[in-house]
């Protein structure tokens, strides 16, 4: 059996943590109370800020899903998370006071984890923000040399969570990810 | 192992200095004094006095600007121990003038916010009894000192026959940082003028995009070239008008205002729903009663006011959204037969999450055209049976505005199965059969 490691990643209110539930096959914890090999190296003493989901595959594999805030102070949590990890998947709040910004901070933050993985953007809170937030996020991406994968998304829909996580998926290994279907 | 204070900091900042300490020093422990309802030093218990070293936010402790008073009360709560001083303010004075501090006694400020790199390294200086002896026997060396970005200290491991993995994890990204390493302050102008770090810039992996015909530069005569069954459809006759119109357009249907679309921005504004659009815009008799009017930005900006006032915001759609749906009506009833090759590149992927008439397909083709311009005819060829599929996924995105027509001399050959990846294979195919 493989654990590979998703993480999820943004403002706070951007919808990481309903995003890891619409994803996983277990209720979302903390770490406080995940009692997993997996977190308990992650968590010593004290709650470090963290949301916690698994996948389980039918042929056994594992996906565990991270949530995090983020900060540069727990960047050392992406150093650890970096292992097997499939990549990023950004929430960003389209009614923001800049999503533009918000995103440059997180990537530059991140970068390093970015590219060694791969990165996807959800814009949430869509219908509140304007038409022309997706487009500006993208030319962003571009700008700073990423492949522009951003859509907007409803972390409440697996639909939409599934979508995010298959378009990072194909943006790893687009071709021989083998076809769908 | 000694113990170290943690004063005034919030319970998830503690607990992340807990943990990077943790990995370092395994028998380390902490004692906090929390953050209290005042900006002040609080009262020191008994376990807290027995405290080897300390953390202090400075601004929870009151102490934000070095005066006279919060140097005397800083130096008294220490008592002499080291200790890293965590402070918010260029300009707060910590970071002048050496504290008048013990023969031993290191303390470092380090400004928030800060990398957990540069608070290892200052909590290196502190703890590591090594560093401590040395800063001793070097008397002159200075005692008030601002952690490097990326010291070396920082990156001392020990020395073990096999390293954890989150450790390995650590030396690589410390040491893929390290070219990275720009003075703080340089990064953070750069940041505040909105460029990309050096480190952004110089990524290798950044190739240069290959300029591309775009909907309003050209693509739509390539698209019909290759495939000319597309130039009897009456949407694709209203297209070529749309665009022939200028930057923006208003359409008129029967003489009423069906929407008004601005193509060089990207918006389309309505107050139709979409079965009602399909209804007028893909058929040959609809098609016949619309009128276009052609508008500057701003003549479009003042009928979309007009017309919608305080709904306006609600109207405006994006046009690759809108103009996929539309055009996507066409293809369960249309065969297409290519008439040479189209190259593509996205500029960006489409909205997927809010399109009805989606695929994994083009989930999968969007993603190897957004990382570098893909060969239609060799995508083709990558999936047998699914042509049309690949066809229609070009057309879509080149008439959404979301795909470019690139040289054909960039586009990547493609790839075929390398038998070294089968695991991974069947993980992914494994983990997109449970997502779709």
């Amino acid at each position: 059996m493989a654990v590979y490691k998703l993480v999820f990643a943004g403002p706070v209110g951007a919808g990481k943590t309903t995003a890891v539930q619409a994803l996983s096959d277990i209720e979302v914890v903390s770490t406080e109370s995940v009692a997993t090999d997996e977190t308990r190296r992650l968590k010593r003493t004290t709650t470090v800020a963290m949301d916690y989901g698994v996948m389980r595959l039918d042929n056994g594999d594992q996906v565990h899903l991270y949530g995090t805030p983020g900060q540069k102070r727990f960047d050392f949590m992406w150093e650890i998370l970096a292992e097997n990890a499939l990549g990023l998947v950004l929430l960003l709040k389209g009614d923001a006071a800049d999503p533009v910004a918000d995103l440059r901070t997180y990537v530059n933050e991140f970068r390093s984890f970015i590219d060694q993985t791969g990165l996807v953007v959800g814009i949430t809170h869509a219908e509140a923000a304007g038409w022309q937030v997706r487009q500006q996020v993208a030319r962003e991406m571009q700008s700073l040399g990423l492949p522009s994968a951003v859509m907007e998304a409803d972390p409440r829909s697996r639909a939409h969570m599934a979508t995010l996580v298959g378009t990072l998926i194909h943006g790893l290994d687009p071709v021989r990810a083998g076809a769908p279907g | 192992m000694s113990d170290v204070l943690l004063v005034g900091l919030s319970d998830p900042e503690a607990g992340a200095i807990e943990v990077l300490m943790g990995r370092r020093w395994p028998n380390l422990k902490t004692h906090r004094l929390a953050r209290g309802p005042r900006l002040e030093l609080p009262e020191q218990d008994r376990s807290a006095r027995n405290c080897t070293s300390c953390v202090i936010d400075l601004l929870s402790a009151g102490m934000r600007m070095r005066t006279p008073e919060t140097e005397a009360a800083l130096m008294q709560f220490l008592a002499a121990r080291p200790a890293i001083l965590l402070s918010r303010d260029p300009d707060s004075g910590w970071t002048g003038q050496p504290l008048p501090s013990g023969p031993a006694q290191q303390i470092v400020v380090v400004k928030t916010p800060y990398s957990s790199a540069q608070l290892l390294a200052g909590l290196v200086q502190i703890l590591d009894p090594e560093h401590l002896s040395a800063a001793v026997k070097h008397d002159a060396s200075p005692r008030v000192s601002t952690p490097p970005p990326h010291s070396a200290a920082a990156q001392t491991t020990p020395e073990t026959p096999l390293l954890p993995a989150w450790r390995r994890a650590l030396e690589l990204a410390e040491r893929l940082n390290q070219p990275a390493a720009v003075p703080a302050e340089s990064a953070a102008t750069a940041r505040s003028n909105g460029a990309a770090a050096p480190a952004l810039a110089a990524r290798p992996s950044a190739k240069p995009a290959p300029r591309g015909i775009g909907l309003r530069t050209g693509a739509v005569p390539v698209l019909l070239r290759v495939f000319p069954e597309l130039r009897t459809q009456p949407l694709m006759i209203l297209g070529e008008r749309i665009l022939a119109a200028g930057d923006a357009v208003m359409l008129l249907f029967s003489n009423s205002v069906a929407f008004v679309a601005c193509v060089q921005q990207g918006w389309v504004a309505t107050g139709l729903r979409l079965p009602m659009l399909l209804k007028m815009l893909v058929t040959s008799t609809g098609v016949d009663q619309v009128t276009l009017q052609s508008l500057s930005n701003a003549e479009a900006e003042r009928v979309v006011r007009e017309r919608f006032g305080d709904l306006e915001h609600r109207m405006r759609l994006p046009l690759d959204t809108l103009t996929w749906e539309l055009v996507a009506t066409w293809f369960p009833a249309l065969k297409l037969h290519p008439h040479g090759d189209l190259h593509l590149r996205l500029k960006r992927l489409p909205n997927f999450t809010r399109l009805g008439a989606v695929g994994p397909l083009d989930v999968q083709l969007a993603a190897a055209c957004a990382r570098a311009p893909q060969s239609m005819a060799a995508l083709a060829r990558q999936f047998p049976g699914r042509e049309q599929e690949v066809y229609r996924f070009a057309v879509l995105t080149l008439l959404s505005g979301a795909a470019q027509v690139t040289p054909e001399d960039s586009a990547l050959p493609a790839a075929a199965p390398l038998p070294s990846d089968a695991q991974r294979r069947g993980f992914f195919k494994s983990l997109l059969d449970r997502l779709f």
